[in-house]
């Protein structure tokens, strides 16, 4: 279809109105046209003012997209008449509509830039008068907008960047001038008009003083910049004055202009920066005082003003700090003063996060750059300044009263989420607390804790508690800390209140680690005997914390476990502790951390009650596959926990016994049974021996059936603790067989069998190279099951098969010669680009232990069949040259000890292999991978 | 310029093979695949800034190895154990890369 305008406005008309078909085609055909050399001319005709605001759109977009993509179709003789149209069209849709203005401004700005903005005055002077004025705001604002999301030439962004960062101190001083007027007397509300040049005028401002990132600011002084922000606070003031209520335009007004004082103040100099902090926090001061309250009608432009303190604190930190330090009266010391029981106060906003209020969650990034700036400073004094200890026993007591939850039922599904995240920040918060007050923090808490008076607060004060768990003093128990934690555990004993109780029984688990420390102090040994009692007893209430508290408690305090172990696995054994596979795993784990700790002849009964229980659930798989997973999982967690006491881990083992060989011809239930062969050799260890038969049986057996990576891990353990015994070859060699058998024909379709199979080859070829007598028949299959391994675009897998291979260059090189070109040739392949190229590092230390090995009198090398390999001249890809194949042979035989020298090599003829060599994109992509390796 | 690291990642890996391909059957030049990739820079790291909600604790057994180096924490972790409220998952090695996560989007 002809590019007429006619044709065009019917696309449009059916862009916007036809089906869906119709609509994709005319949105094809629309774009083709946006790219047309016609383009230039249709543009003006679709712009007449007759026309449609969707065609008037349409066309500005495409002025916009030819001078961004089609800027070398223009020639330089034309750029005048262009940029003439151009300020016409501007002027015609100077009232709008708005989308059409706007697109028009942008490409104007585009326009500028393209010619590396020479001239700006100039080109913009036919906009510099008064009825023009909200036309050169727009068209400046955007300017630097599209500096930075335009692409272009790196000689023509920097021609632009110097021009604009020339041009910037005009345009402040030109924004300043517009906001000059926020001095006028005004006696009554400013006009629209008036609020909507401080909107224009602020966001120009604080596009331009974005420009180009961070590295603007460390150019400039702040003092240059002091009026434009007093003016910038004046907006806000003004506006608060005649609105009781910030909103709508108003409101637009102080965000733009806040956003702007957000940028202007981040510039350098220390004695304007405090001037700064002081005239904001004048500003918030008493609109904090009026409005921080829960729901507040004015809380979007007190976010606004928190999020102005906040950042400009953060940047100023440690002008702030240094200052509050002084304890003088000066002007700069009281506004510092001031803008930190501003940030308190937010921090503490009245009412309960995330019903009430939302402008708290702002504070929290603060108080770490705070403390960071504290404990910077006393690293050369050693001493914190008796302020900070006021400033953050405030911030914990805020801390204390935001944690507080609303009612639930007052909570939605996200606001609990929200909730929750927000605790954790407060959790986070609490630690920086802990930085600058040590002990005191848990005074602080007690004496909050003692003073609440609803639930809600007690509950608060204990969440705190916990966050502070992990800086419990080790071997140490404080008055306040060992009181929280009386009260926890009375708590845990008498609260229905599921919240409560639910944090209760967290800080009995988040402390069981420090009672352990502490056991050896009677008080101590006292409350964690009652601990134990009180989660054990809250199991009926709130299971699954109990659950949890137990399990943590008997793992951490041996003593007051043991004394309890009857009760523990009579937990572990009832109807409810059997209820939830998660629950059950906790009280499995918590029975048998409670029977390790106790004396023998008291927990062998016990255990013999629980293993037959988990026996019994075991063999119900005919009726109930689902119980006998959950107690083959708890099984391995008992044996796991049984660890310290090998012979109690003998004696489950030997009462399940029986029940598991059926296992293992169940293609759901063998994976369990290897987890419980797995914990058994790891509880046991050498003591294992007199079992290893049985296990190796059921090893077989299971994974004869239903061959997996787990299996082949038990394996690897099994050898590398016992070693040899008299069926350990026929176990190794069949669990290698069965593996080479089912991956021998697709190496991909078992990625993590094949990954399991040679991590379990490479560790013992490393670890008792013995093993390989026992497959030496097998080795030629496995090195050709390795070399067609290594093709598969399976990381773990291609890890482990080069892994075992240099292994096997090093035990066994002559097994590794036999297939030695074979394997140099799919290395190669590999390289050329069948292996992403992030993979190559197993691939090269291959090469770099191929190049070690001692082949002996073989005439065979790796040099021979490297040459062999890349002879023919497409091989690997047509993009190697002949000098990139001798420029590779040659690092890499130069190469024997340098893993990372080695590793560039195969990298750059990776690239080459590839046609990337050379390139932009070749350069990023190698630089990006050292910042994590 | 956003930071490079999420190009290690398996998302960032799979791009980059993307582009490899593209530029070797001629798609696309090698220096419009250095826009993606910066692009990619760009916008994972203010995605996990700004829309990354969840939160979880965790806790390790052993911080076996810490460096500072150019402004990059690195820890690697043992025995570490993952909390989501009341999922947990316990890891043997856990390797955390940390850079300033004030600014994302100015810093590289």
């Amino acid at each position: 279809m002809e590019y007429t305008v006619q044709n065009l406005e019917y696309a449009v008309s059916v862009f916007y109105n036809g089906e869906q078909t119709e609509r994709a085609n005319a949105h094809a055909w629309l774009t083709t046209a946006q790219r047309v050399p016609e383009a230039w001319n249709f543009v003006w005709d679709l712009l007449q003012p007759t026309k449609g605001t969707e065609v008037q759109f349409y066309a500005s977009t495409t002025l916009h997209t030819k001078i961004l993509r089609c800027w070398n179709e223009v020639p330089p003789e034309s750029y005048e008449e262009l940029g003439n149209k151009l300020l016409q069209a501007v002027f015609t849709y100077s009232n709008g509509p708005k989308i059409v203005t706007n697109r028009l401004c942008i490409s104007l700005a585009a326009f500028i830039l393209q010619q590396g903005t020479v001239d700006l005055a100039t080109i913009l002077r036919p906009l510099s008068n008064v009825e023009n004025t909200s036309l050169l705001l727009e068209v400046l604002t955007v300017i630097p907008e599209e500096f930075n999301s335009m692409t272009m030439a790196l000689e023509l962004r920097t021609k632009n960047r110097i021009a604009l960062q020339q041009a910037c101190p005009a345009v402040l001083d030109d924004m300043l001038r517009y906001l000059q007027t926020v001095y006028n007397d005004f006696q009554e509300q400013p006009s629209a008009d008036l609020i909507q040049t401080w909107t224009t005028a602020a966001s120009c401002a604080c596009s331009w003083l974005t420009l180009d990132g961070e590295d603007a600011a460390d150019n400039v002084v702040l003092a240059d910049r002091m009026p434009l922000c007093r003016a910038l606070l004046t907006v806000v003031h003004v506006l608060y004055t005649w609105n009781d209520a910030v909103s709508d335009s108003s409101l637009e007004a102080c965000e733009a202009s806040l956003a702007a004082l957000r940028e202007a103040g981040g510039a350098r100099h220390r004695h304007t920066a405090l001037q700064l902090l002081a005239d904001l926090a004048a500003l918030t001061a008493p609109i904090m005082r009026k409005d921080d309250v829960p729901n507040s009608i004015n809380e979007e432009l007190l976010l606004a003003l928190i999020t102005c303190c906040v950042a400009l604190g953060e940047t100023h930190a440690k002008a702030l700090v240094e200052v509050t330090e002084t304890n003088d009266a000066s002007e700069n010391a009281c506004g510092a003063r001031q803008l930190l029981d501003i940030l308190l106060a937010a921090q503490a906003a009245p009412g309960h996060y995330p019903v009430h209020e939302t402008r708290s969650n702002l504070v929290f990034g603060f108080w770490y750059t705070l403390q960071d700036e504290v404990l910077h400073i006393i690293d050369d004094t050693k001493v914190i300044h008796p302020v900070w200890k006021e400033v953050f026993s405030r911030l914990l007591l805020a801390l204390v009263t935001k944690s507080e939850a609303a009612p639930e039922n007052n909570l939605s599904k996200d606001d609990l989420e929200l909730l929750r995240c927000y605790r954790q920040d407060i959790a986070d918060t609490v630690m920086y607390c802990f930085a600058i007050l040590g002990d005191w923090c848990w005074s602080t808490v007690e004496s909050a804790f003692n003073s609440a008076e609803t639930d809600s607060r007690r509950e608060a004060a204990l969440h705190i508690f916990l966050s502070l768990a992990d800086a419990a003093p080790y071997e140490r128990a404080p008055d306040a800390l060992f009181n929280m934690l009386e009260h926890a555990v009375n708590i845990a004993n008498t609260s229905t209140d599921n919240r409560m109780l639910n944090t209760a029984l967290d800080c009995l688990g988040g402390y069981a680690s420090w009672l352990s420390s502490v056991s050896g102090q009677e008080r101590c040994a006292a409350l964690g005997l009652s601990s134990v009692m009180a989660a054990g007893a809250a199991l009926q209430r709130c299971v699954a914390p109990a659950a949890l508290a137990l399990r943590k408690l008997c793992a951490d305090c041996s003593a007051p476990a043991a004394d309890l172990a009857p009760d523990i696995v009579h937990a572990a054994r009832s109807t409810g502790g059997r209820s939830d596979g998660w629950v059950r795993r906790q009280l499995c784990g918590a029975a048998g951390a409670a029977l390790a700790a106790a004396p023998p002849l008291l927990a062998a009964p016990l255990l013999e009650d629980l293993a037959r229980t988990l026996r019994d659930d075991i063999a119900m798989q005919r009726r109930d596959v689902n119980l006998t997973c959950c107690a083959a999982e708890c099984a391995a967690v008992v044996m796991a926990a049984l660890a310290p006491s090998p012979a109690l881990a003998a004696q489950l083992f030997r009462i399940i016994a029986p029940t598991l060989p059926p296992l293992a011809q169940h293609e759901a239930l063998v994976e369990y049974l290897f987890t419980i062969l797995k914990q058994t050799v790891s509880a046991l260890m050498e003591e294992c021996v007199p079992l290893v038969a049985e296990i190796a049986e059921l090893l077989m057996t299971g994974f004869t059936n239903f061959s997996c990576a787990p299996g082949l891990d038990i394996v690897k353990l099994l050898v590398l603790v016992v070693g040899e015994w008299s069926g350990s070859a026929a176990l190794v060699s069949s669990v290698v067989a069965t593996s080479v058998q089912e991956l021998a024909p697709q190496p991909a379709a078992r990625p993590d069998l094949s990954d399991g199979l040679f991590a379990m080859l490479m560790a013992l070829t490393k670890k008792k190279p013995e093993v390989l007598n026992w497959i030496e028949h097998l080795l030629p299959e496995l090195v050709d099951l390795g070399g067609n391994s290594i093709r598969v675009w399976a990381p773990g897998a291609v890890r482990s098969v080069c892994g075992w291979l240099s292994a096997l260059c090093v035990a066994r090189p002559r097994a590794a010669h036999a297939r030695g070109a074979a394997l140099t040739h799919a290395l190669l392949i590999c390289i050329g680009g069948v292996m992403p190229r992030n993979q190559v590092m197993p691939v090269s230390d291959l090469l770099l232990s191929m190049n070690r090995a001692d082949w002996g009198e073989e005439e065979e090398k790796l040099e021979t069949w490297l040459r062999t390999s890349l002879a023919p001249s497409d091989f690997p890809t047509p993009h190697a040259t002949h000098a990139h194949k001798q420029k590779f042979i040659a690092g890499v035989l130069r190469e024997r000890t340098s893993k990372r020298r080695i590793l560039e090599v195969v990298q750059e003829f990776s690239l080459a292999c590839r046609g990337l060599i050379g390139t932009e994109y070749s350069r990023q992509a190698i630089a990006s991978r050292s910042l994590v390796s | 310029m956003s930071y490079q690291l999420y190009r290690n990642t398996t998302i960032g890996n799979t791009l980059q093979e993307s582009l490899d391909e593209l530029i070797q059957y001629g798609q696309i030049t090698p220096a419009l695949a250095v826009k993606v990739l910066l692009q990619f820079d760009k916008s994972i790291n203010q995605a996990l800034s700004n829309r990354v909600k969840s939160r979880l604790t965790f806790k390790a057994g052993k911080l076996n190895t810490y460096r500072f180096c150019d402004n990059v924490w690195t820890f690697m972790l043992n025995d570490v154990e993952f909390r989501e409220v009341q999922e947990l998952a316990k890891v043997e090695k856990v390797k955390i890369v940390a850079c300033d996560g004030k600014n994302v989007d100015d810093r590289r």
